[in-house]
């Protein structure tokens, strides 16, 4: 899928873990997985709104779009 | 949303036919004849002798020739006058009875299909009712979305379906097997009512639902993985 989640790098800055985050963001843990690994359909704006505000980032920061060719490449890496 | 087009139109084909047969049936000309045709193997392919009345009696001039028996047997109150049937109120039956005489090549491959594609229906209407008994506890423990339903229904379709083609083809040749028995002066025999419109229009139904399933299925996978 072309637009990427980045949510690790920015997790990994912040020592933030995945069941912290989800509490601050109140998603559950299973969603926040589902969206980490680039297996969620849609973002809606209100969890985006909780998510930059807790890591104090900006949406750019966690979505990025990647072409399909690259996005395969990564993922063969 | 092609395929619901399709199964639409489909659907309102199938019922405006069979509506306007029923009504050509119930209505009309009066010398369309539907006989109560009866082999002794199997039970009659049709009913309803829709004719004309002479003083409150149906006459027909009906022969038999040679694969029948020459007398025939009729409800409780008709008559028999040499060749022909004086039939009221509505019916007569016509029994063919074998009585060692040598089977046709149409009666031999009746003989060959009849049991198989009864065992067929009979197998499919089963796991018919085994599939939508499934489809229903699985609604009612609330997994209504679910693509295994989608599935289930998909097949009780199909199956409602193929029951209608192979029970119309057995209750053709069984009709035209028994009506090479006699022959009606004046009438025509009709096929009409061999086709069974209920089941073809329920299995239409359902893959229609099925299709919509599908789509409220994927919308709700969707929704799900909406974070």
């Amino acid at each position: 899928m072309p637009i990427v989640v980045d949510l690790e790098a920015l997790m990994a800055k912040q020592h933030i873990s995945l069941g912290e985050l989800s509490e601050r963001v109140s998603i559950t843990p299973a969603n926040l997985s589902i969206l980490k690994t680039g297996k969620a359909k849609a973002v809606r704006f209100s969890t985006l709104d909780a998510i930059c505000k807790t890591l104090n980032c900006q949406p750019g920061d966690i979505l990025k779009y990647v072409s399909q060719e690259e996005y395969e490449k990564e993922n063969k890496i | 949303m092609r395929k619901i087009k399709v199964l639409s139109f489909c659907i309102l084909v199938c019922f405006f036919t069979a509506a306007i047969l029923r009504c050509y049936t119930l209505f009309g000309e009066v010398d369309d004849v539907l006989m109560n045709v009866q082999n002794l193997r199997s039970h009659p392919s049709h009913t309803n002798l829709k004719t004309e009345c002479i003083d409150g009696h149906l006459f027909i001039d009906l022969k038999t020739n040679g694969l029948a028996e020459e007398t025939l047997q009729w409800n409780n109150y008709s008559e028999l006058s040499g060749d022909s049937v004086l039939i009221y109120p509505t019916s007569a039956h016509i029994f063919m009875p074998r009585n060692g005489r040598p089977l046709t090549t149409l009666e031999k491959v009746y003989e060959k299909l009849d049991v198989p594609v009864l065992c067929i229906s009979v197998a499919l209407y089963v796991f018919i009712l085994i599939l939508f008994c499934i489809v229903i506890f699985s609604f009612i423990r609330t997994k209504v979305f679910d693509h295994r339903n989608v599935k289930y229904m998909r097949l009780i379709g199909v199956s409602l379906i193929t029951v209608v083609v192979l029970t119309t083809a057995l209750r053709c040749l069984d009709l035209y097997v028994s009506s090479q028995g006699f022959t009606l002066n004046g009438f025509d025999i009709a096929y009409r009512n061999v086709f069974e419109w209920t089941p073809l229009i329920s299995g239409l139904i359902v893959l229609l639902m099925c299709e919509i399933l599908r789509k409220a299925t994927d919308f709700k996978q969707e929704q799900d993985l909406t974070i």
